[in-house]
């Protein structure tokens, strides 16, 4: 067993089940060439010799072991051939120390990766969900109260700690943050979170709609998603768009449907109006100001208060919802804008500036469609 | 999916969950991207064609349903009837000019199965033989004259 009573630095240990000395403690590495001569710096590292030295296996801090990574083959090879850790470990350090100022050479590896590996590290490291390998941004992720996960990206400006970072998030609202030269990542995380919080109330307005009513749209509802199209009977529904600062007040109301069913809904919402007790959550309101059960997946099903087009038979067309609907209650078919118009504008109907008229496929009541925005 | 596949997928559950007396969509004839169905049709009990059976071959374009399906009888037996020529072309207005994206494979098999259904006597229409020689093999590119609406 090659024991080496000193190894500068290095303290030995024994192991009481192996024959195994491991050799813990820091060794100085030159970092970089300045004015005032080399400057070192004291880098932490566990060496771990079994019987013999060239089978020794080498551990070091992080930021040692990225940048000798290159050159594990180099450091294996003079493993077998030094006589002692002593002559190993003037090699390693060698080895190390080209591999140092290579790499600050070339702005691979620079201040400005350690200071956002260092800004990283002082992140609650649950929340931390990605980093690119690049280091140009950040994902991080806070779970809130009701068990959502809502998801920060940051940008980083490559090469600056003190430029303002992009931040990408699914909010109501674009996410407002202080920024000072001295901010840290953790205070644009903080910052995010305190955000988060300040919507809980938004968002479980949104989730009771969500579990208790059909929503036809959106599909598939964003956080940042303030609206909702309600499906309220056949061919009937009803969109809002909910303050998110103060969910639980009227929200913006329009109803679709032909004009006969729609009509006594707008009735009521005006009558009732001042029943709305800010106290109740927005859909008891909506159900008691409409006086109005909205039909919910509890005890409805969603071929029932079928919503699809006429012409495709499908809900949702890319983004589009059906939006025109044949006016005569008796049909009261619902239509993509995209599908009525094609299919009347392929009948050669009558069209007058950006509407053409024609009658519904289904009914032949009159009908109109306005051309579609693309 | 296409807008026309994924509306062929949603007509084809109706019909299978749910078929009408006497129409039967042949499962093994649909193509991967269901632009060809071959539906199995009976003739109605009580009437002139009782007991026969029948095949209708649908065929659709990428603008189903802004276009009509092509639609006639195939296989060895084809209906004697006044509107049905003898190589399986169906003179029906719906299936041309009439069509609308409101029909569907349903209501134009129905629509046949009840034209078969109230037909008095047995007989090709009138200028069957004609026709035969000089049509084309797609029956939407007839320009039909539709005699008469009584059967």
């Amino acid at each position: 067993m090659p024991y080496e009573e000193f190894i500068p630095g290095l303290v030995p240990m024994f192991s009481e089940k192996s024959l195994c000395i491991t050799y813990k403690g820091f060794q100085e590495i030159c970092v970089r060439r300045s004015r005032r001569g080399l400057k070192g710096k004291p880098y932490y590292m566990a060496i771990h010799v079994p019987e013999v030295l060239s089978k020794a296996r080498i551990e070091c801090e992080w930021k040692l072991e990225h940048r000798i990574r290159d050159k594990s083959d180099l450091i294996r090879q003079r493993l077998q051939s030094s006589s002692s850790l002593a002559t190993f470990l003037k090699e390693f350090i060698l080895i190390a120390e080209t591999c140092m100022q290579h790499v600050h050479s070339d702005a691979m590896w620079s201040d400005w990766n350690e200071e956002i590996v260092e800004q990283v590290l002082e992140i609650d490291s649950n929340k931390l969900l990605s980093i690119d390998e690049d280091f140009s941004a950040v994902q991080i992720g806070i779970t809130d109260e009701g068990g959502r996960l809502h998801k920060i990206k940051i940008h980083l400006k490559t090469q600056s700690t003190t430029a303002v970072p992009v931040c990408i998030t699914d909010l109501p609202h674009k996410l407002e943050f202080n920024w000072a030269t001295n901010t840290r990542l953790k205070h644009v995380v903080e910052q995010f979170e305190a955000t988060v919080l300040s919507y809980q109330n938004f968002w479980n307005t949104l989730k009771e709609i969500d579990e208790k009513c059909w929503v036809l749209e959106p599909e598939h509802p964003s956080f940042s998603a303030t609206h909702r199209r309600i499906a309220l009977g056949q061919n009937l529904s009803l969109h809002i768009t909910v303050n998110c600062q103060q969910p639980s007040t009227l929200p913006e109301c329009r109803f679709l449907g032909a004009e006969s069913a729609t009509a006594p809904l707008r009735e009521k919402l005006n009558v009732n109006l001042l029943r709305w007790d800010v106290e109740r959550s927005l859909l008891n309101n909506l159900q008691e100001v409409l006086d109005f059960d909205f039909p919910s997946p509890a005890d409805t099903s969603r071929t029932e208060l079928s919503m699809d087009c006429g012409i495709c038979y499908c809900l949702h067309l890319n983004e589009e919802v059906p939006n025109v609907v044949c006016e005569d209650k008796r049909c009261a078919q619902a239509f993509h804008q995209s599908c009525l118009y094609e299919w009347l504008r392929s009948l050669s109907s009558r069209q007058s500036f950006n509407t053409i008229f024609g009658e519904c496929p289904f009914c032949s009541h009159p009908i109109r469609v306005k051309m579609p925005a693309s | 999916m296409t807008s026309m596949e994924k509306r062929l997928q949603k007509e084809l559950q109706a019909m299978t969950k749910d078929p009408p007396v006497g129409v039967k969509v042949n499962m093994e004839s649909l193509s991967s991207n269901l632009s060809e169905w071959v539906v199995d049709i009976d003739g109605a009990t009580g009437t002139l064609y009782e007991g026969e059976k029948f095949q209708l071959g649908f065929k659709f374009t990428p603008r189903y349903p802004f276009d009509s399906p092509q639609v006639m009888f195939i296989g060895r037996n084809i209906p004697v009837h006044p509107h049905i020529y003898s190589n399986g072309h169906i003179c029906l207005s719906i299936l041309t000019e009439d069509w609308s994206p409101a029909l569907s494979v349903q209501s134009v098999c129905l629509s046949i199965v009840s034209m078969l259904s109230s037909c008095k006597e047995k007989k090709l229409p009138p200028d069957n033989a004609i026709y035969v020689r000089t049509c084309s093999k797609d029956p939407k590119k007839t320009r039909w004259w539709y005699h008469d609406n009584s059967v």
